[in-house]
């Protein structure tokens, strides 16, 4: 069994290795997620796999303008906080 | 065996070609050089345009009514939607267009032609529906979409808009060329640059 974060930094880098193949620890805030190689289906899985660990939704037009790694983050701590 | 047209005259080279196995109404309407192929089915009341390439096994029914250069490919179903021009449908892609599908009525007749309202699916210029998608009944794919393989798409896509996945999600913009636009809506295939809308995307003059 493997123990999965709770809070938004880590959950993000962690998702974020697990999809790109790259270590959780070498992720920075700055890092583009077209730097780690995400394509389409990259960036499905990311927003399925987040829903699926935080337990809250996602909003599409959100997601469409993260472009690093911190905007995610941002995203992520701005939902938590409203739910 | 393969049947190609054999067109000798140049009036002849604008008839459209229709294979001796596919079945086109003859109230249907086609257009110059489109080409229907195998076992292909046309019904009454549809309207197809000129250039348009159907597949083998593709069904287009209900008053459908497809535009010019339009590509539907291998065992696609067409219910009444609306195609603009340079569509594209990929493989085992439905259209639907009944909202609430039922074989029987709340009586226990089987539903007829009146018994349902139809709200068939538009898809504007240029986009391209991916394999095995479904487009559920009203929804509206926006000018040169692109929906991912095997997509349910229930709710209407914007111009350019990438969607995916069941539900489809929109996951990014798509270029004219095809190709995934980058952070700054730039296609980095063709160098096309685009600006956001309300409606979807835009080229940039």
């Amino acid at each position: 069994m493997s123990i999965q974060a709770t809070d938004p930094q880590t959950v993000a880098r962690q998702i974020l290795g697990e999809i790109s193949g790259r270590a959780a620890n070498s992720i920075d805030a700055s890092t583009r997620l077209s730097d780690l190689g995400l394509d389409s289906l990259g960036r499905l899985t990311l927003a399925v796999l987040l829903e699926e660990r935080t337990g809250r939704p996602l909003p599409d037009h959100k997601m469409l303008s993260v472009r690093t790694v911190n905007d995610l983050e941002r995203l992520l701590t701005s939902s938590e906080r409203s739910a | 065996m393969t049947e190609k047209p054999t067109p000798t005259t140049s009036r002849a080279l604008d008839a459209p070609f229709i294979a001796e196995s596919a079945e086109v109404a003859p109230a249907a309407r086609l257009g110059a050089r489109s080409r229907i192929w195998h076992h292909s089915q046309v019904d009454a009341g549809v309207r197809i345009g000129e250039d348009c390439v159907l597949g083998k096994g593709v069904h287009v029914a209900s008053a459908a009514v497809i535009g010019n250069r339009v590509k539907i490919q291998d065992g696609c179903g067409v219910f009444g939607a609306t195609l603009e021009d340079g569509v594209m449908l990929a493989p085992g892609v439905y259209l639907l267009e009944d909202q609430a599908p039922r074989a029987v009525n709340p009586s226990g007749h089987l539903k007829g032609r009146k018994d349902w309202r139809r709200d068939p699916v538009t898809i504007r210029y240029g986009a391209t529906i991916g394999a095995n998608s479904v487009i559920a009944p009203g929804v509206t794919i926006g000018r040169y979409a692109l929906v991912g393989i095997g997509s349910v798409v229930g709710h209407d896509v914007p111009d350019h808009g990438l969607v995916m996945g069941n539900p489809a999600r929109q996951l990014g913009w798509s270029c004219m060329c095809g190709h995934r636009l980058n952070d700054t809506l730039a296609c980095p295939s063709c160098g096309r640059l685009y600006h956001q809308r309300p409606y979807g995307l835009s080229l940039a003059t």
